[in-house]
Formats: C-alpha cells, structure tokens, sequence
C-alpha cells in the first residue's frame, strides 16, 4: 500500500517538472512557443483528427468520464479501459469533468466538434445529459453509457449501456442478508447513499425488494442516507442506534464500504461488537475487504472497476463493429464476498 | 519665469507609432494580450478544431467568461465575491423549480440581485471583509441549494425549451454565445462610458480619495455586487436550460475559473487596475487553452498544473512584480559577490 | 470669482473670506488643536509654520470640513460653514490640496480633476465636457499634461500639480495647501510658488503650510505660528525675521530634561560605520556610532531619516554605500538586515503595530522570538525558559502590569514599547537603532524608555536614536545629525545643540555646517 501512492507521486511530479520545463522553455523562447503547454502532456494519443481513421479497424473514440486519476474508482477504472482500447484499436481521448455537469456538456460539444467515431459518456449528473446525447445524435455519433445509465426516457439515444447492475447489488447484498439472518427474526438498520442519486435509489430498492421477498423475518427498522460518506454514515449510524435502542438492532446494511466502515465505527464507539451483528454492504473495496476478512463485515459484493472499464470499451467497439439493432446492455456480475472467499484472487479489491 | 523647466510632460509624441506606443502603455491588457496570442498559436499549431469548430471554442468562452464579466466589476472596486458559483447553483435550482419559464427567469436574476445586495450589505454596513463574508455566502448558498432541490437535480418542466435553447440561433451562435457577447458590450460601456461604472476605479484605486470626492462608495459597492450577483445568476439560468436540469453542485469548476479569466486578463485583486475587455481576453486564454487541452487528451490534472503555470506567468510579468523580482535578485547577487572582509 | 479686492493696499487687511473661529479639536486627551483663530482675505497667502504635530494639518481639515471641531465653528464670507462637511466647505469654495496624495492612479488626469463631480448626462460620462474643464484647469495653473495620461504614469511632480488643478477646477474662493512642496525638487517647487502667487493676485485666498522657512518667506504675506495645538503668533512677513519664526515655533524654555541629560562618557571605538549611504531619498550620507554613544538624526518629516535608517541597517535597498558593524573583535560587512542582526544590530523600527511587535501574541512569545537560542533546546522552544527570560526583561524595562503572559494587544503605546525595547534587550546587542522611540507614549513611559535607552548606552552599545522630538533628541543624543532633503546638512555636539539650532539647520533657515 504504501508504495503505491508513492510512485504515483513520483510519477506525477515527474509529469508536472516535465509540462513545467517545457512551459519555460516555451516562455523564455519568446513567442512561437506555448504550444509546448498542449505538447508537454499531449504525447499520448492525440488522436490527430477526425477523417484519417475509418481505415485498418482504427476508431476515435472520445470518453467523457466525470472522474479519473483524481479519484480512488477512476484510478483503477482507467488503465485496463486504455489497455483494451490499444488491444482493439481505438484511440481514445478521455476527458474528466469532475462531476460538474456544465464543463462535461462543454466537452461533450468538443467531442462533438471534433467528429469521433463514437462517444463513450459516464454521466456526472443524468439528468443533464439530454442536450449532449441530441447533439451526437444530430451529427451522426453513437453514444454508449458506462458506469451509470442515463434516465429511461434517454436511454434510445444511446447505443449500449455497461456497468454495474445497481439494483442487482442491492439484491446480492439482500441475499447475503437473508442467508446470514438464517431465519431469525432480526432487526437492522439502513444506510443509504446519496438522496436522489441513482444509484443510492436502486441500490436501496433492490435491497429491500430481496428482504421483502425471500426473508420477511428481517425488518428494517430504521434507515437514513449516509451520503456515501463515511463521517456523515457514522454521525447516522450512531443516531438511529439511539433511536431504535442497541439491544434492537441485530444488523447493518449500508449502501456501500466506505459507509459501512463509518457503521462499524459507530458500533464500536457504543461498545458494540461488529462481529456479533450481521452487517452487508456493496463495493468490497481496499477499505471493505479486510473489514470481511476481519469477520467485521459479514458479506459484500464486488464492484470491479477495471471491468467497468474494460467493458466500456469492449461494448463500444461492439457498437462500432456490429452496430447491433436492440440497445446492448451488459451487466458488471454481482459477485458476493464473504469470508469464505474473501482472500480469492478474483475478487481481489481494486480501488 | 520658469514656464519651460521641464514641467510639460514629455512623454506626448504626436506621429503615428508615438501615439500608437502611448496608446498601448497605457493599457492595463497588454499582457492578457500576447498571452491570448501565444495560446492561440499554440492551439492552432497543434488543434486546429479549436478554431474550425470555432462555435464550441466560443460556448466554453462564454461558459467562463460571463461568471468573470460579473466579478470584474466587484475585483476593479478591491472586493472579492466568492460565491458566484454557488449563485448560480442557486439560481438555477431556484428557477428549475418554478414551472413556468419566464417567471422562472425572472426569478433567478431577482435571486442574483438579493444574493449581491446581501453580500454588499455584509462588506458595507456590517463592515465584514469581503473574502469572509462571500465565503460565508458561498457555504450558506450551496446548503440552501441542497435544501431547495432536496439533493438530487431538478429537471425542467419545459425540456423541449431548453434543448432548443442550446440550439444555434444566428448564424453558429446559440443564444448563451450572444448573451456573452451582450453582456461584455454592456459591461464595457458601464466600465468606460458610465459615470457610476467609472468612478467603480476610483473606489478600488483610492477609496480615502473617493469618499474626500464625495462619490457615494458605499452605494457604488451595492451596485458592483449586485452586478456580480445577477450576472452569475443569469449564467446560472443558461446552465440549467441548456442542460435541461439544474444540478445543485453545479458550479465546482466555475469559481475558480472565473477568477482565472480575471486574474489573467490583468485585473489587480486589490482593485482599481484592469478592464471588462481584459477579462474578456483572460476567459478567451483560458477557453481557448481548455478545448485544445481536452482535444489533446491532457488528463485534467495536467491541465491545471498549465492552466497554473499560465496563471503564474500573467502575474508575474506584471511590471511591478517584474522590478520586484530583478531587484531582489540583484541585491542577492550583489551580497553573494561582495568580498567579505574578515567575519 | 467675487473679487472684492477694490482695496489696492497690501493684501491680507481686507474684508477676509475664510475665518477660523477658536477652534478646538482633541484625538484622545490630547488638543491637537486648541483654541485657535485665524482669518485670510481675498489675495492673501497665509503661512501656516510649526512643529511636526503642532495641529497645522488638523487645523486645516477642520478648515475644509473634513473634520468636526469640538468647539468654534468655521466662517466663509461671514456665513457659519455646516461642521464637518465636505460638501458643504467645497461648495462654499474651499479646496484642499492634501499632505498624501489623493489621486486613482489608474483613472486619467481629467477623471481625476473632476472626480466625483464628473459631467454626466444620463449617467452617460459628457467626455468633450470634461476634458475642456480639466483643460481649463491645467491652463489657469499652467501646467501641460496630456489628459488622457493615466495618473500612475506621471512622476510624483506632476501629480502634485493635477491634485492642485483638481481645487483650481472647483473654482474655490480659498485654497489651502498642506506642504506640497515636499516632493518636488527646487526647480518644481519654484514653478510652484510662481503659480500661488499668480493665483493670489487674481484674489484667491491661499492658506499655505510649510516647514521650509525660506518658502514661507518668499511668498507669503502673513504668517500664523502654531506651537503644540496652540496659537502663538500672526505676524505679517514684513515685520518679522527667520530666526524670529523659528523662535516662536520652537518656543519652550529650557525643558527640565536637560538637567538630567547624559554626562557622556569617554566613547569607544566606532562600532557602526556608514560610508556613502545612497538610496531612494537618502543622498550620499556618512554617519560612525560609537560603543557607549548615543548618536541622534533630527529633521523634518520626509527629510529622509527612516529611509537612512533602514539603507543602512540593510532592511532597504542601498544604490551605492558600505555599511560595517564592529563589534567582538570582528568586522562584518552588512549586506542584509540578516547579517546586521546576526553581527549583533537591533533594530526598533518607528510602525510598531505594524513591525515590532504581533499584537495576537502573548509578551512572552514576543520576547521569545529575537531570542530563540535563548529558549530553545534542539529548536524545540523551552516554555519554562521563555517565561523566565520574559520576566527577567519585563521587569527591566518596568513593564505594567508584570503580565508577560498577556497579548502585547492589550497593553498600552508606551508598555507596547517597551515590550519591543525587551525583545532586543535579551540579546544584548552590541548595536541598537531605534526609530521614533516614544512616538504616542505617555510621558511616564517615555521618562523610563529615555532611561532604558541611556542604560543601553552606559553598557558599551553604540545607540543610533531617529525623532522629531526635539527635546527628547537633546535629552538622549551625544552628538545630533540634522538632515534635510536626504542629506545631513549638520552636526551638532550636545554642548551646542539647542531647540532652536537644530530647528534653523531642518527647515534650512540656515544652510551652513555648523562646525562639528
């Protein structure tokens, strides 16, 4: 772990001496110069232009993602996107909004601009993407949607959609709870994601829906969002335990691990075991995975970026290929974590 | 008896290139300029699209710019308004959620007007510095934006509206291009022309000499914020139809950007030096390095360490920055040379 | 223009306009001005003359409706002036040229004549307007400057003269200057000087403050003497002389102070020695303190004392000149004020709020920070021993309250500087500069500070005083240099200073060394 980040900074101070040196040298060399500002970083695939493609299989594809190497997800989402846009022949150009909504509409008009055979969108906010997806249409570009799909009244504008299946999580996530509770009649409280947020909202039915179904016996007796924050999940975790009394509560479902690791806390702040709880939770990521392995989390279930972004690609160049008639849809597997499997290599944390 | 010591400015030359050479000193955008050239140049060497699709290079223009447009006005008088972004968040929210459009338009630039009129109320009566009370101002208008929307976005009633509005209207320019345009013609005859906008420098330049004028300073810092505020909610009603939806965390990369534009097109922060046409040519930098950036793939990290360095050297080749710099070089060098006797 | 100036004998006896009706105005409890009168007829130029803080500048914002007097009340043509009213004093035709300059330097020479009364229709700026009336302006004070010019581009004369045109285009009736002659160089201040006596023959009443003896002489017809707060004297220039004028300025008896002041000692070698100092407004200066000596720089304000000051301690730029501090044995050439304080100098500069003291912070960690050697261990700060040292100093310099763990914030001006005087004590500095050392202290803590400062000298430091208090420059100093226009212009031992030459020598009422 502790190399890790530390050779990423290696390698992005190196990064920023080289964009820097090439800048004075730029400046000093008076005028014809500041190109070197687009050059010093743009060594990768600058992706030289719209109408010299359509030969060998060789396809531009811009991606416009609301994260990247600024996040834990988009860090580990981005390298096998790239591999497998190498391995396939697409030249990606990858943009990262940083979830404002109004710079990823900009760069969608960019994109757009500059005429590629397809676009791949992550959208930072889906309900403002309706103008982007009509403007792609208009010019004849397909767009496919990765990691969160648009709204279902959009979703004919696109082409595919690839990414984790939210209300299947929350479904996996129910089963692990039922299979633990065995039966017994057992109360737990809830967090949930941010409100409104889409993925909060599938997450949450697809939950409650399992519970409902295969283990009445389980009953939630209270829920709040946790904004998929984990001080924010703590502060609601310790409220409801309050509310509903310590000795009610038998389990924990939070929407995913970094809310769970803020539950747990809670828990132990109030002298409760984790361990004796049955607690669930979505990710199974670098913070969740020793929590399962610690017996602290009970079960999880397995968001894998890098086949997020694997995926992205791999369904876009379906498109690209096939251009299949119904809008393809392909779900990341809900694969359940538990302490059973929890050391397994496929399911091995990535962000 | 000493009519010609010397006391006539000298300085008036009267042939062309004289007055053409006076004309540009005096201008606070020189260097705005010739960065604006370099960038350009640069972009056209290595993204020609930039200018092909010139019409998308003009919508991030504008998406920056017209935030900076506004603020110009509260930097020039030495104030800063930190809550722009959360205005037009605010704003926005505030309109997505009345059902009909123009009412809802309306509402937003009122909501603009009372969020400035505010902030002047806190710099002015209650005499909070500036950067505190606008920051307090941004905390409390990004809550109130959650609250309003109930933390999720809200879609617009009339989506049908709002995608036509992203459509282009005269020529390539959508309606967003134009209001950019107006705005900037607006504001530089109020900057220039108008005697309130005029005596906006004098408060930012010498504010002890403003009030000795008799200029009503404490008005003409209402009426700058109250500038700033509408403009950023008039910015915050395009976002929300153009995009169909108003988004409560819309904003995050407008503060700073608009700050960016100003600060590169020669606006002092401590007030009364710049200009509205300099402001337009640092958003116009600024747009221009951002699409040919994203064009070029340059992960955004990357773009803000160059939109940084950019940054850096529009401030320090500021003359006065300049003389600072050689000055305390010289005197290291001078001290690193000078023989030391026995110590 | 109402030019009542039918009366063809010497200006100053007609029906005056402008008159000042025993006016007080105190800041604190002190009068600045106290309970003075004075009245200026139409083609009049009155001197005003005093001491730095003699209430000349108070009394002249009270004049302009700046500000509001505690008592007596402000009449133009007969008619009572609304107190403390800009507008008011402006529209009854009374302009002030301020001390500082009050132009926007970014806003061009006519916005800045006609600021804040542009022309304007509409809210539209009349540009053709006010062009011609700035135009006019320039004309009457005849002085050409291209009006679109940027004010920040012009030099600090010329902008003088455009804050001058800005009074002359408001059409005033009195003009008052506050030394606007203090930037310029002879030939500016000439030109100057032509142009208010031009202006007062065509019956402008011109209130005129100087500190230059010959200036008042040159020009004026009358003078009125000011002396802490107070009205001495109105003479008319005809019947008075230089050294009489500086007579009444100076004033006071022989103060009490000299009967304790300093049996200087034998001094020792030169510990600070000054050869050529050249920098902005200083000029080609040579200046050598003694170990056990207490060197005094008198002089007006603006003669350049701080700026030598700070040139020589290394805290300034110099142009040209070399600074060498002797002391333990060794010399060490002064390139910065780093090197000054590591050779053994301390500096207390005149702005302590601003860079002697942090008000946020207790006294004990003021006085801990010049001494952290002192306190600290493997450069982790001891706070045991940081309280010792603070009492041990404290209790030195006479500090009240005894409370060194206050915020410095909360004690008075004169404790404040003793705080400052501690720091430096700690370290027992083989140099000490101190620039205006009882500026706003009350007398009490000046009679302990002037004691400190003696102590320091008896201990073998070489003390370097700067102060425009006269009486306290003779109590302390051995020897007084006298600068005027960045130059000393004398030097005078202690056995031959006194108020009155040390005066003549700053306001260049005499130009000759006085032999050293």
């Amino acid at each position: 772990m502790t190399g890790e980040p530390r050779t990423t900074r290696f390698r992005l101070f190196g990064l920023a001496l080289l964009v820097l040196g090439a800048l004075v040298l730029a400046a000093c060399g008076d005028d014809d110069d500041d190109t070197a500002a687009s050059d010093g970083g743009a060594d990768s695939e600058a992706g030289d232009d719209s109408g010299a493609a359509e030969g060998g299989g060789d396809f531009d594809v811009f991606a416009l993602l609301p994260q990247g190497n600024d996040q834990p997800y988009g860090t580990t989402y981005l390298p096998p996107m790239e591999a497998m846009a190498d391995e396939l022949g697409i030249n990606l150009t990858i943009t990262n909004s940083q979830y404002d909504a109004d710079k990823q509409a900009s760069e969608c008009e960019t994109a757009v601009a500059a005429e590629p055979d397809l676009i791949i969108l992550w959208p930072a906010v889906g309900d403002t993407v309706r103008p982007c997806l009509e403007a792609a249409k208009d010019a004849g570009i397909p767009v496919t949607v990765t990691n969160s799909d648009v709204n279902p009244e959009d979703q004919d504008l696109t082409e595919a959609y690839s990414g984790p299946d939210t209300y299947g999580q929350g479904v996996a996530s129910g089963e692990l709870m039922c299979e633990l509770a065995g039966g017994d009649e057992i109360g737990i409280i809830m967090i949930n994601g941010l409100t409104g947020n889409s993925t909060a909202i599938d997450r949450e039915a697809g939950f409650e829906d399992t519970i409902n179904e295969q283990c009445p016996n389980v009953t939630i007796l209270a829920r709040q969002p946790g904004n998929w924050n984990k001080d924010e999940s703590q502060i609601a975790a310790s409220e409801m335990i309050t509310a509903v009394g310590a000795e009610n509560i038998q389990g924990v479902y939070a929407a995913d691990d970094t809310m769970v690791a803020g539950a747990i806390d809670a828990l132990k702040a109030r002298d409760i075991d984790p361990s004796e709880l049955i607690i669930t939770s979505i990710g199974n990521t670098f913070l969740g995975n020793p929590l399962v392995v610690s017996g602290e989390l009970d079960g999880t279930v397995f968001q894998s970026s890098s086949w997020d972004g694997e995926h992205a690609v791999t369904v876009a160049y379906e498109v690209l290929t096939n251009d299949p008639d119904e809008r393809l849809v392909e779900f990341m597997p809900s694969v359940k974590v538990t302490a059973d499997n929890a050391d397994d290599p496929s399911v091995a944390p990535e962000w | 008896m000493s009519d010609d010591q010397g006391l006539v400015l000298t300085s008036q030359r009267t042939d062309l290139i004289g007055r053409l050479r006076t004309t540009l000193a005096r201008r606070t955008e020189g260097r705005a300029l010739a960065l604006l050239v370099v960038v350009a140049i640069g972009a056209w060497i290595t993204e020609p699209v930039v200018f092909t699709s010139y019409d998308v290079t003009l919508g991030r223009i504008a998406l920056i710019g017209l935030v900076a447009l506004g603020l110009t006005a509260v930097i020039l008088m030495g104030e800063l308004d930190l809550s722009v972004a959360s205005t037009l968040a605010v704003a926005g929210v505030v309109m997505a959620s009345i059902d009909n459009l123009a009412i809802g338009i309306l509402a937003a630039l009122v909501v603009g007007l009372v969020i400035g009129a505010a902030n002047a109320f806190f710099v002015v009566v209650v005499g909070i510095n500036s950067f505190i009370a606008t920051l307090g101002m941004l905390f409390f208008l990004r809550g109130l934006g959650f609250v309003l929307s109930d933390e999720q976005p809200v879609r617009l009633s009339n989506i049908e509206a709002g995608i036509s509005f992203g459509k282009p209207l005269i020529g390539d320019f959508t309606p967003r291009m134009l209001i950019f345009i107006a705005t900037f013609i607006a504001m530089q005859i109020f900057m220039t022309r108008v005697r309130v906008g005029r005596e906006f420098y004098a408060v930012g330049g010498n504010r002890q000499a403003a009030y000795d004028a008799g200029i009503p300073v404490r008005r003409r810092i209402f009426t700058g914020f109250m500038i700033s505020g509408i403009v950023a909610a008039g910015a915050g009603a395009i976002n929300t139809l153009e995009r169909t939806a108003a988004d409560p965390t819309a904003g995050s990369t407008v503060l700073l950007s608009s700050f960016a534009a100003a600060i590169i097109g020669g606006i002092l922060l401590t007030g009364g030096r710049g200009s509205v046409f300099g402001t337009l040519l640092g958003a116009t930098s600024l747009g221009i390095l951002q699409v040919a950036l994203t064009l070029s793939a340059v992960q955004v990290d990357v773009q803000n360490i160059i939109i940084g360095f950019v940054l850096f050297v529009a401030v320090i080749t500021d003359p006065n920055s300049l003389r600072a710099v050689v000055g305390s070089a010289r005197s290291y060098l001078r001290a690193r040379t000078a023989p030391q006797p026995q110590s | 223009m109402s030019g009542h100036v039918t009366d063809e004998r010497a200006p100053g006896s007609g029906r005056p306009i402008i008159e000042a009706d025993h006016i007080s105005k105190h800041f604190g409890g002190v009068f600045a001005v106290d309970d003075v009168s004075l009245t200026v007829s139409p083609g009049e130029i009155h001197g005003v003359v005093g001491e730095n803080g003699a209430g000349k500048s108070t009394l002249m914002r009270v004049l302009a409706g700046i500000l509001r007097p505690d008592n007596g009340s402000v009449l133009v043509d007969g008619r009572q002036l609304e107190a403390g009213d800009t507008r008011a004093a402006l529209d009854a035709g009374v302009a002030l040229v301020h001390q500082e300059l009050s132009l926007v330097p970014e806003m061009t020479v006519a916005e800045n004549i006609l600021l804040g009364s542009t022309p304007s229709q509409a809210g539209l700026i009349k540009t053709q307007e006010l062009k011609q009336v700035a135009a006019d302006a320039l004309d009457e004070i005849h002085v050409s400057v291209d009006l679109d010019e940027p004010v920040v581009r012009l030099s600090v004369a010329l902008r003088q003269f455009v804050e001058i045109a800005r009074a002359v285009a408001r059409k005033p009736r009195v003009l008052i200057l506050d030394e606007p002659t203090a930037t310029l160089t002879p030939a500016e201040t000439d030109y100057l000087l032509d142009m208010l006596e031009r202006l007062a023959e065509r019956g402008l009443a011109i209130i005129y403050i100087s500190h230059r003896i010959p200036e008042i002489f040159r020009i004026c017809h009358r003078v009125t003497v000011l002396r802490d707060g107070k009205h001495v004297d109105t003479v008319a220039i005809a019947d008075t002389r230089p050294e009489d004028l500086v007579d009444k300025m100076v004033g006071r008896e022989l103060k009490l102070d000299l009967q304790d002041r300093r049996e200087a000692g034998e001094p020792g070698p030169v510990v600070l020695r000054a050869i050529g100092i050249r920098a902005p407004g200083v000029n080609d200066v040579d200046l050598d303190v003694r170990a056990g000596q207490i060197v005094g720089l008198g002089g007006l304000v603006g003669a350049g004392r701080t700026e030598l000051v700070r040139a020589i301690i290394g805290a300034d730029l110099r142009s040209a000149g070399q600074v060498t501090i002797t002391a333990g044995g060794s010399t060490t050439r002064v390139t910065s004020y780093r090197s000054a304080v590591a050779a053994g100098l301390a500096y207390v500069p005149e702005e302590r709020r601003a860079d002697g003291l942090a008000l946020t912070m207790t006294v004990a960690d003021n006085v801990a920070l010049p001494n952290r050697h002192q306190v600290s261990r493997s450069s982790v700060l001891l706070v045991r021993r940081i309280a010792e040292l603070a009492k041990r100093l404290a209790d030195t310099v006479g500090l009240r309250p005894p409370e060194v763990q206050r915020e410095a914030g909360d004690f008075s001006g004169g404790n404040q500087q003793k705080v400052v005087l501690a720091k430096w004590l700690g370290r027992e500095p083989d140099v000490i500069v101190l620039d205006e050392p009882t500026r706003g202290v009350d007398v009490g803590a000046k009679v302990e500070i002037h004691r400190l400062i003696k102590e320091l000298a008896d201990t073998g430091a070489a003390v370097l005083v700067v102060s425009s208090d006269l009486p306290e420059l003779l109590d302390l100093a051995d020897v007084i240099h006298v600068m005027r226009d960045g130059r000393v212009v004398g030097t005078l031992p202690s056995e031959l200073a006194d108020e009155k030459s040390v005066m003549s020598l700053a306001s260049g009422e005499t130009g000759a060394m006085i032999g050293v």
